[in-house]
């Protein structure tokens, strides 16, 4: 691999983990996607240490030019992380409405309780 | 000193009767309230008809929520002390002393309940064990705190851990968590031996692939919190 692309390669992974942690320590992200995060950082550094990897994985799949193949695993890996937000946001959604739905019911049983008491 | 026995409770409509009866046999001047982490069985059903102080959550918050909602309600009411105690019957509430007082003489702010001091009594499954063992192990690497049983959910808190836990407490698996996140508070703790049982009905919650990602999840938990400051107190 080039060195000027290792070089620039490196410090990208390095600026990641700086501002991963620094999100994690605040408490920005929940411990569940910040494993993938730091794994998927993991990834890269093992992928920038031993390229080799990469060129035969490439081959493996059937992708001649190697940077495609990172290109594809990245869309991949994207595509899979987007599932995994949307079914997050909809358990999400789900768990909003049940809320409202019983604060709303809440909150007729204590106007309910407050107008009897006043009789 | 006013004390909260608090009871997660998701689905053990088995055994809930009898840990509340028991515990109000055993220590009825301590005050409990079970949290019905929106079960779907008839857990809600039998703790009204016997009349079982609880709180029902309207959505399943699992372990980490269930117990902070009774952090809360501890702080809310006033209580000096809180103490977890498991629905499936695994704490008995004889050893409820052991971590309570050591806690209300201020020898600490938190007690851990042990089932490894003495090694008596249900002593857990062997990849628990050693999963356990880990933990403490790392724990003790990245803060200098000593327990050995990480993951028993049967501990007393004071006031102030209490307050502290209601505003950050790990939500899944928040045991192991829970110990370091204290002792980087700088809040002490120390452990007491108990003797636990078998649960004593329903199902655990925990498979092998939920314990795999327990260990990576809790030990990277535990060594990102080695990297914040110690709070001096």
């Amino acid at each position: 691999m080039d060195l000027a692309l290792r070089i620039f390669l490196i410090l990208s992974t390095v600026i990641y983990f700086v501002i991963l942690l620094s999100m994690l320590r605040k408490g920005k992200f929940g411990l569940k996607y910040a494993l993938i995060w730091l794994f998927m950082g993991i990834a890269m550094i093992v992928f920038i240490v031993f390229p080799n990897t990469v060129y035969a994985a490439s081959r493996l799949i059937g992708v001649s030019n190697p940077v495609n193949a990172v290109f594809l695993v990245f869309a991949l890996f994207s595509i899979i992380m987007l599932i995994s937000v949307t079914a997050s946001n909809s358990q999400l959604m789900e768990k909003n409405l049940r809320l409202s739905q019983n604060l709303a019911l809440l909150e007729e049983r204590v106007r309910r309780m407050e107008e009897e008491s006043k009789k | 000193m006013k004390v909260i026995v608090i009871i997660p409770c998701y689905n053990e409509s088995e055994s809930i009767l009898n840990v509340v009866r028991e515990l109000k046999e055993v220590k009825p001047d301590f005050d409990y309230v079970v949290i019905n982490d929106c079960s779907t069985d008839n857990t809600e059903e039998i703790l009204v008809q016997n009349g079982i102080h609880h709180i029902n959550l309207p959505v399943n918050l699992g372990i980490g929520g269930g117990v902070q909602t009774g952090f809360k309600y501890a702080v809310e009411n006033g209580y000096d002390i809180s103490v977890q105690l498991d629905g499936d019957g695994q704490h008995d509430p004889r050893y409820l002393d052991d971590i309570v007082t050591p806690v209300a003489e201020g020898r600490c702010d938190m007690c851990v309940g042990s089932r490894f001091i003495n090694k008596q009594g249900f002593q857990s499954s062997f990849m628990r064990r050693v999963g356990i063992r880990f933990l403490s192990r790392l724990i003790k690497i990245c803060s200098g705190v000593e327990v050995f049983d990480t993951t028993s959910g049967f501990r007393a808190m004071n006031a102030a851990v209490t307050k502290y836990f209601t505003r950050s407490y790990a939500q899944d698996y928040p045991e192991p968590e829970a110990i370091i996140s204290a002792a980087t508070q700088g809040f002490r703790i120390s452990e007491a031996a108990v003797v636990m049982r078998e649960r004593q009905g329903g199902k655990s919650s925990i498979n092998p692939l939920k314990s795999a990602y327990y260990m990576i999840k809790v030990s990277v938990a535990i060594i990102l919190y080695s990297f914040s400051g110690r709070v001096k107190r």
